[in-house]
């Protein structure tokens, strides 16, 4: 969630799931929380029955979400910017934005440099050779002091606010509707439901998933949205906020521990090759305040880092040895999953380890993926389930006698079988416990990961001194009581940090140092498991503020605050701006309410509200994204139609593309009519219950959902079959035939969508075609994160099969 | 020397009525187990309310065959004459013993050729609404209680048919059950009963 | 202390007709709200009354929709019903929980030719009893619902028992519980139906001028009963909007056993009197 730390300093949902209920307008676009987040979900429907709220859809189908929302709005797939653009104009045309929450608490006012500028789809700096933009002219405006100029008039053309509407002009009703296929009269009717919240009384929240995320625009869909709740003033109140809901029951705690490309655990950075020393690091990564009075937190970086390298190396990371940094790999390029699979495709990859996911169906272009895998000399695939993955060289297609790949699977515990804790989208850490034991003979990740551990430490102990890395191995802490298989609580207290001198377990990364004083996992899990004991297995219910905070109940990073940016929440002078929903408020010594996310005696007119941003304030205007300062509506690479904004800069400039990749998207003259999404359903979660015979008696078979119309047209009946294929590949099912996907005019033109869900593949005790057959490689222009839901496809009738 | 006994029913016809008279017995049994939860103990003489359940409709089919069989065997003598609708008019007379009174009856009187037909009928009834009854499953829960009233009103004919059959053919005719057991009756009883039918026996 | 499962109505006893009015009633009456516009189609419920009345798993296949079954089996006593309707410019979705109503008058007990195979308890459960069923399928066209469905193996018949051992023990039925939005809820009746009230009162707000309580009087009430938000297009969720059940349903069968005992009862006496009045008649054996 790049685009989140963009605006706000942080990538996570900003609230929590109980915390909806507080919501008057529930907008819910690029997410399907009832078939996704069915439990998370209650507190939308709670919302919206017993606080009066409005619930509405934005989606390319009317799913089970829709059904109980209040209205919803069939877009086409891949125009999401251009109908939240088209709020944003809606809102600031009619003044409909929440003005004193926009001047206190977003860079509004902050005057941008005059070489700034934006024309036919492009920003500027933009170099076309480097497929890059030079972010030079998105600078701010300096005194001489080095300060941020401001004009708290917001009328200096220059200003973020200025420049913002000069930029969303151009995105009226008439153009949304020509773009996503909606008509003008529906846009406005959501328009103004969604905009009612720009008041102080009003508060609405935006739920999404990856809806949005995966698009080659996925990261600036987000800051569109985060932009809209800015301006709206939702962000940092109860009620509010940009949530972003998790996939899996842990997704943000393994976003947290760095189970995402280029970040080091807490959202540290990985050094770059160039960063030649801890200075060189530390000096790159930690901003300097661009306000005189901004908190600037990310500034004590090098104590997150160094507390990090301790954890890491302990007695081992020294100031003598820059605390191990050198230890560390310097990473050249990016290891983002397209990337990865890139590399195995050309080669440079020998052997890989599939960890707790099944890479073959989790990825795009499955024609491709097969490809790269055959050229893997090894592969490790460790699963509580057989995975195709495993035996990847069996798929449709494939002869196996042309695949050399040594394939070696090992069961591990499902996570039903172990202990530890789940961080929830809401940033909850909750310590769960085993319920079942574990199949005779299968063994925990923990075992599995330090006995390769060991294994490698043997051998390299083997090969002696002179061994490339060896001294990182040999050096690196692995101080548990049983070494050959640590506990989860053990762990757990690693990732809070101790005070290295006394033993004592941190409560609060307040307290960590850059002096190698501290050791931490991951500091914004300080405060998770204390000398008090496990803060994440808390099970406390009292909810004193009635909005659902439950503060004693397991333990919310950071330092346990249940709102992100909750000094938002209130006006200039500490007030909140509904009392009746106050997420923190001053007192005249300290902040009541909510664990403030500001210090916790500092007085309002104290430093900026957004305290990790060096601004002090959100950023409307964010130089932060690959791809502009704002956002902008760009075409999927696969397109039913022209990009109406501006025809020659159709699709992101900035995309990387793959070698191969452009030959596998339709061309001119392939007959590839109808935009097509992939999705999940709430039967099914991912790839694991196909092995669950309950949920695959609820949701037996693969399928395709085809609009009415169109079905009609190509002699596609309800039950019947369909078969539909993209230039990569093709797929086949049941086809469910419906009323909830209908037809868009789209720049004049008829455009039908297709729906396709993602649960299958020849694994498993239900068997269908796998929907990433039809995908392509290509993904979003920050994150890598692949465009799995706006492609085009053609389909047509398949007859019954005989067997 | 005995008096030579003329022969009524062969041995077929004994067996047939006597399947059709004992899965009667039987049916009716278990069903008024079914109609009356007073009766439901009934049930127990096959074992028990899921067995008497499967057994029912199973002893239906062979009172079913049975029931086709006496048709076939029987329906040539079942048309009625004119005696017979003489003989109707007379049935005062035929039920105070006032024998002088009554027209002479063939092998079969009136009665028991109208018997005959409305058995059938019944028959027909039992048969068909049986049928909806054992596999509702199949047909349907629609039709079930159509077949249930019908099924019911069929077997309140039956039950009142066999009252009046069996007093008729024990109790009130004595010598009449022999023609059904050993397939012969005396002279006398045919002269009595069925004059026509005994003068044909005697001209032959 | 109120017995929780005094019982009310045993199936084929004078009870079905004249409700058990025990020393041990008075105890709590059950009901299930169920509100569809709350309701996500989930299926969580679907698949938490199979786990937790060990039901089996049925091979599926899908047939043009969401819906995992075409029907109701005896092993899949609770199905979410799916059906898109256009309703004005807008489209529903209209998803259904659908199993037993668990009727006050319940059609299935009247019908019921087997003593003890249909129990009502005073909480307002309906439960088969297998041990004691024969397998006639009477209830079936005894319930106005199309509920009760026959299993070909056991020859019985199965339906939702409301998670009656469950209940017994004082929690919730499983699909209550498993509920995420809690769409289902569980509770004294009349708080149900307080409940109810509520619900319809935001409906109405939310634009739902027909929305309605689903509790009908022609079976006396039932103990699941739906919030439905098109109220005027019952049949739409495939719920009957007259849906009857009686003591005296089967009015033409209850005629035609009284009717019947006094016509059989008529026959014998007849015959018995005719013997006295003119006793036999043997033929005069000629020597």
């Amino acid at each position: 969630m790049a685009s989140l730390a963009a605006t706000f300093g942080r990538g996570a949902m900003t609230n929590h799931w109980k915390d909806i209920k507080n919501a008057d307008v529930i907008l819910v676009m690029g997410a399907n929380p009832a078939e996704n987040h069915p439990c998370g979900f209650k507190w939308a429907l709670e919302a919206r029955d017993e606080n009066n709220a409005t619930l509405v859809t934005i989606d390319p189908r009317f799913t089970r979400t829709s059904a109980v929302a209040d209205k919803h709005m069939q877009i086409r797939p891949g125009s999401d910017i251009a109908v939240l653009g088209g709020l944003i104009r809606h809102m600031l045309a009619n003044d409909l934005h929440h003005a004193d929450y926009v001047l206190a608490h977003t860079n509004a006012s902050f005057l941008v440099s005059g070489d700034f500028g934006f024309e036919e789809g492009l920003f500027s700096g933009f170099d076309e050779a480097a497929s890059a933009y030079d972010k030079t002219s998105w600078a701010y405006q300096r005194d001489d002091k080095g300060f941020v100029r401001r004009d708290m008039t917001l009328q200096d053309p220059q200003c973020a606010f200025q420049l913002l509407k000069t930029h969303y002009e151009r995105y009226t009703p008439a153009m949304v509707a020509q773009i996503a296929g909606c008509t003008e009269e529906k846009f406005l009717e959501m328009a103004d439901i969604i905009c009612s919240t720009g008041r102080a009384d009003r508060v609405g929240t935006i739920m999404y998933a990856v809806g949005w995320t995966m698009h080659t625009v996925g990261s600036q869909i987000i800051r569109t949205g985060a932009i809209l709740q800015l301006l709206l003033g939702n962000i940092g109140r109860p009620g509010g906020g940009i949530n972003a809901l998790r996939g899996h029951a842990n997704v943000q705690g393994a976003t947290d521990h760095a189970i995402v490309a280029g970040i080091l655990p807490g959202y540290l950075k990985v050094p770059t090759p160039e960063q030649a020393t801890l200075r060189d690091h530390l000096d790159a990564s930690t901003p300097t305040p661009l306000v005189p009075d901004a908190v600037n937190y990310w500034g004590n970086y090098p104590k997150f880092l160094v507390s990090q390298m301790k954890a890491w190396f302990g007695d081992h990371a020294t100031a003598a040895n820059e605390f191990g940094y050198q230890y560390l790999g310097k990473q050249d390029g990016d290891a983002t999953w397209l990337s990865i699979w890139d590399q195995v495709r050309q080669g440079e990859v020998e052997g890989f380890i599939a960890l707790g996911f099944n890479p073959l169906l989790a990825g795009p272009d499955v024609p491709r993926l097969l490809e790269s895998m055959s050229k893997l000399k090894w592969k490790a695939v460790i699963d509580p389930f057989m995975l195709d993955t495993a035996e990847f060289w069996r798929a449709p297609g494939m002869n196996p006698a042309e695949v050399q790949t040594e394939v070696m699977y090992m069961p591990t515990t499902h996570w039903i079988e172990r202990d530890g804790s789940f961080t929830n989208s809401g940033r909850w850490a909750q310590w769960k416990e085993k319920a079942i034991d574990p199949p005779n003979g299968v063994r925990s990740d923990t075992f599995i990961l330090s006995e390769l551990f060991w294994r490698v430490k043997e051998l390299y102990q083997q090969d002696g001194e002179d061994a490339v890395y060896n001294e990182p191995i040999q050096n690196l802490t692995w101080d548990y009581l049983n070494p050959r298989e640590p506990t989860l609580p053990e762990l757990a207290k690693e990732i809070n940090g101790y005070d290295r001198a006394t033993g004592r377990l941190l409560s609060s990364f307040g307290e960590l140092r850059d002096d190698g004083g501290t050791s931490a996992g991951n500091w914004i899990y300080a405060g998770s498991y204390t000398e008090e004991g496990n803060m994440m297995a808390r099970r406390g219910t009292d909810d004193p503020t009635g909005l659902g905070m439950h503060h004693d109940w397991a333990f919310s990073w950071p330092l346990n605050r249940r709102v992100l940016y909750n000094r938002a929440s209130a006006d200039a002078e500490g007030r909140p701006w509904d009392a009746t929903r106050a997420g923190i408020a001053w007192n005249g010594q300290r902040w009541i309410g909510d664990v403030p996310d500001y210090g916790a005696t500092t007085p309002p007119d104290g430093p900026g509200a957004f305290i990790m941003t060096e601004e002090g304030v959100a950023r409307l205007f964010s130089s932060h994204l690959a791809d502009g300062p704002f956002s902008e509506h760009y075409e999927p690479v696969e397109s039913p139609t022209i990009n109406a904004l501006h025809e020659s800069v159709a699709v992101n400039p900035i995309i990387n593309w793959y070698d191969g990749v452009r030959e596998t998207l339709a061309a001119e003259g392939d007959d590839f009519p109808y935009a097509c999404t992939v999705y999940r359903v709430v039967e099914h979660e991912h790839f694991v219950t196909r092995n669950v015979p309950l949920l695959v008696e609820a949701m037996p078979d693969f399928f395709v959902e085809v609009p009415e119309g169109l079905a009609a047209e190509k002699g596609i009946e309800n039950g019947g079959r369909a078969r539909v294929w993209s230039k990569r590949g093709e797929v086949e099912g049941v086809a469910i035939v419906t009323k909830r996907i209908k037809p868009l005019l789209v720049n004049g033109k008829t455009v039908w969508t297709i729906g396709i869900p993602v649960h299958w593949g020849f694994v498993g005790i239900t068997q269908g075609s796998m929907a990433n057959l039809l995908t392509p490689y290509v993904g979003d222009a920050n994150t890598r994160c692949p465009e799995f839901k706006a492609f085009l496809v053609n389909v047509e009738r398949a007859e019954p099969r005989t067997t | 020397m005995a008096t030579p006994l003329l022969h009524r029913f062969s041995f077929f016809e004994r067996i047939v009525h006597w399947v059709v008279g004992v899965t009667f017995v039987v049916l009716l049994a278990t069903g008024l187990a079914f109609a009356y939860p007073a009766l439901f103990w009934l049930t127990t003489v096959l074992g028990g309310g899921a067995a008497a359940r499967a057994l029912h409709p199973q002893i239906g089919s062979l009172f079913g065959v049975g029931m086709l069989c006496m048709f076939g065997l029987w329906v040539r003598d079942m048309f009625l004459d004119g005696q017979d609708r003489a003989w109707l008019g007379a049935i005062k007379h035929y039920v105070t013993h006032d024998r002088d009174k009554v027209p002479p009856a063939g092998k079969y009187n009136a009665g028991q050729k109208l018997f005959f037909w409305v058995q059938s009928l019944l028959g027909i009834v039992f048969i068909v609404t049986g049928g909806l009854l054992w596999f509702p499953e199949l047909f349907g829960a629609a039709w079930l209680n159509t077949a249930r009233l019908l099924h019911y009103a069929a077997t309140l004919g039956g039950g009142l048919f066999l009252i009046v059959h069996v007093y008729l053919g024990t109790i009130a005719y004595p010598g009449t059950a022999r023609g059904m057991i050993e397939g012969k009756v005396t002279p006398a009883w045919a002269k009595l009963h069925h004059p026509r039918w005994s003068g044909d026996r005697v001209d032959r | 202390m109120p017995d929780t499962l005094a019982i009310k109505r045993i199936s084929a006893t004078p009870s079905a007709l004249i409700p058990l009015n025990s020393l041990r009633s008075g105890g709590p009456v059950y009901s299930k709200l169920v509100d569809i516009s709350k309701c996500i189609g989930c299926k969580g419920c679907e698949v938490a009354c199979k786990e937790w009345n060990d039901l089996k798993v049925e091979q599926t296949t899908n047939f043009g929709s969401f819906q995992s079954h075409k029907d109701l089996s005896s092993n899949t006593w609770l199905l979410m019903r799916f059906n898109e309707v256009e309703v004005g410019d807008d489209l529903s979705w209209m998803i259904k929980k659908d199993a037993c109503l668990h009727c006050e008058e319940p059609g299935c007990l009247f019908s019921c030719p087997a003593p003890g195979a249909i129990v009502q308890y005073q909480n307002g459960i309906v439960d088969f009893n297998q041990d004691h069923c024969i397998g006639c399928q009477y209830c079936v066209s005894g319930c106005p619902f199309d509920i009760p469905r026959f299993d070909k193996e056991t020859k019985t018949v199965a339906k939702c028992n409301m998670c009656i051992d469950r209940v017994e023990a004082g929690l919730e039925p499983a699909c209550v519980k498993t509920c995420p939005t809690n769409a289902i809820e569980w509770g004294i009746k009349e708080d149900m139906l307080a409940l109810a009230d509520k619900k319809l009162d935001r409906l109405r707000e939310r634009g739902y001028e027909h929305a309605a309580i689903y509790n009908p009087g022609g079976v006396g009430g039932t103990h699941m009963m739906y919030v439905v938000p098109h109220g005027d297009r019952l049949e739409d969720y495939s719920l009957p909007a007259h849906p009857t059940a009686s003591p005296g349903q089967l009015r033409g069968l209850n005629v035609l056993q009284r009717v019947g005992s006094y016509l059989l009862g008529f026959g014998v006496i007849s015959a018995f009197v005719h013997f006295l009045a003119v006793g036999p008649e043997s033929p005069e054996e000629s020597a």
